[in-house]
Formats: C-alpha cells, structure tokens, sequence
C-alpha cells in the first residue's frame, strides 16, 4: 500500500498482506508408480463426485453425467502435516541445526505433465505444485538421542560428518515465525 | 504432531524401497475406437475413415495392425496433468489469504509419432481433423494426370 501524502515528494509503502507463493516439489517415480498415483489421489480427492453412499457416478464412471462434487476445504487441505527439514552432513552430531518449515493447509494446486519420450532411459519425475495458507519455521538441533542412527554396512557411519558449526540449545524446538 | 526426524537410507536401503524407478522411455500409446456411436451402433468416424471415396486417399485400414503401428509409431508422449483454479478468499483472517479449488483444469498434451512411408500415422490424423469439421478431405485430391506423373 502507497501513502503519498505524509511527505511531499516521498512515497512510502507499508505492507498489509503476507502473500506465500506456492511451492514446486519433484518427485521420482517409483517403478510401482505410488509417487505418482498418491498425488493422483490426492487431486481427485479435492474435486470429489465419488459417494458410493450417495450413488454419485463414480470417478471412473464414462457416461456423460459425470460431474464434480469438491469435498471441504477442511478435509483436502493437510493442516499440520506438511514439512521440509533442511539439515547439513554434521546433522547427526549433537548440536548440530537443522531448519523445519511446516506449511499449514497444504495442498496440490497443480500436477505438471511428464513428458515421455523414445531414447536415453531416464527417470520419469512429477513436479507437484503445493499451495498452503502459510509456513511456521523450527529451529532444532541435534541431541545424543539421534546417534540412534541407522549405520550403514559394517556399521561404519559416515565420515564427511563434521563436528558442530553451532552451539546447540538442546531443547525443544522454537518457532521463530 | 510431532516435528519428524531426518531420516536415513542407506544404499541398501534404497535398493529396496526405492527399487528402480520409472523410465520415461517405456511407454505405448493406444488410439482405439472410443469414438460415439450411432443409435445402430455404427461409429461415424470408422465409416468416415472407411469411406470407399477417401479410403484411397486417407490409405487408412483402421484395424489391429494399424492401431499396433499407432503404439510404436509414437515417440514423444505426455502423461496428463491437471491444475486447480483457485479461489481466493482475503476475509477470514486480517492479513492471511487463503485459496481454494473451485475448477479442475485439464491441460492439453502433446503426442509426437513418426511418419510411416506410406504417411498413414499422418493421414490418420488429417482425416481426424477433417471429420471435426466435416470437410470430405478434398485437400488431398489431384487430379489424375498429376497423380500419373508423380509415379513416372
């Protein structure tokens, strides 16, 4: 929002809204196409028209009355289980941050189409648009309980591990948004 | 609901739930007749195809071998995609814009195939297109002297 008349000559802006832009993710397709068809699911699930109990046509009904019946915003949109952890190598060592964005009501605005093509046997990926209200993020690090870790062969973990390049608070998690 | 913890996979571990993943290269592409039906159960676009006048321009023989040719002819394929007109509503919180889905889109997609010699992966399409609009395809036709002196 522009206020021009405080000062004369000078503009000034002041924000009113936080507007979050939606977020792409890619995802590999598995050879049993679960990455895929959950997403898939997911969609559907948001334009709804499939009540068995109200003997609505179903989704893979072909006969021209199929139509679209959007379930609540309520239920389509993951409130609270949408995260994306960011962490380094040290991420196992105590005190060791890391960053969780939470988004709140998450959910798939789009689906990009995955072009298929005769030549170099590359993996199939499908990009997810995710629209949500807004994000909270939590800052964390690591405690002695996360050596529970699951080593690899021979139990050897991994070396590139570096030590802390934090002080860590080992408490719980703070949201700082 | 808790905050999850990093998550570790090892390479055995990937071999296992990851497996292998999706190629794009293994696909095939099937054009078969789901086109309308007359109420005698004829389909107009078949006939269209089958007309003993465009028949021979067309070169189409819409049977197994040819919706076969189809399959493979095709090189570049795209899975569908689907995108959500939203809504936007600004009055529920002071500050906070929320959206919601009120329109399913269906995005068009592209289909690539090769040209077979005898052009009919071409033709077929062509006499697609026509049908639409119901032209009789007489683009395609010459007279037959032209004709003539295309095979001297």
């Amino acid at each position: 929002m522009v206020v021009a008349q405080n000062f004369i000559g000078v503009p000034q802006e002041f924000a009113h809204t936080r507007i979050n832009t939606d977020i792409d993710f890619s995802f590999y397709v598995t050879r049993n196409y679960t990455t895929l068809t959950f997403f898939e699911a997911w969609m559907d699930y948001i334009s709804g028209g499939n009540s068995k109990e109200l003997k609505e046509p179903s989704l893979y009904d072909t006969t021209s009355n199929y139509y679209r019946r959007y379930n609540y915003p309520k239920f389509y949109k993951n409130e609270t289980g949408f995260y994306i952890k960011k962490f380094e190598k040290n991420y196992i060592v105590p005190g060791a941050p890391s960053l969780t964005y939470q988004l709140i009501n998450a959910f798939p605005k789009s689906m990009s189409a995955i072009p298929l093509a005769y030549g170099e046997a590359e993996i199939m990926k499908v990009t997810v648009t995710m629209n949500y209200d807004r994000y909270r993020v939590f800052r964390e690090t690591a405690t002695d309980s996360s050596s529970d870790v699951i080593l690899g062969p021979g139990g050897v973990s991994d070396p590139t591990a570096g030590a802390p390049d934090l002080p860590g608070n080992p408490t719980s998690p703070l949201p700082i948004v | 609901m808790p905050i999850p913890s990093v998550q570790h996979l090892t390479m055995i571990q990937a071999q296992s739930s990851l497996g292998d993943l999706s190629r794009v290269n293994l696909y095939q592409v099937y054009i078969d007749n789901g086109w309308g039906k007359e109420t005698d159960g004829s389909t107009p676009f078949v006939t269209h195809l089958n007309n003993s006048t465009l028949q021979p321009i067309y070169g189409v023989n819409y049977d197994n071998d040819f919706k076969r040719l189809l399959s493979f002819a095709c090189s570049d394929a795209t899975l569908p995609a689907s995108t959500y007109a939203t809504g936007e509503v600004k009055d529920n919180f002071i500050g906070v814009p929320q959206e919601f889905a009120h329109t399913r889109i269906n995005t068009d997609i592209d289909f690539s195939f090769y040209v077979t010699r005898n052009y009919t992966t071409l033709t077929f399409f062509e006499a697609w297109m026509d049908y639409i609009s119901g032209g009789g395809g007489a683009k395609f036709y010459r007279s037959p002297s032209r004709i003539c002196s295309y095979s001297n």
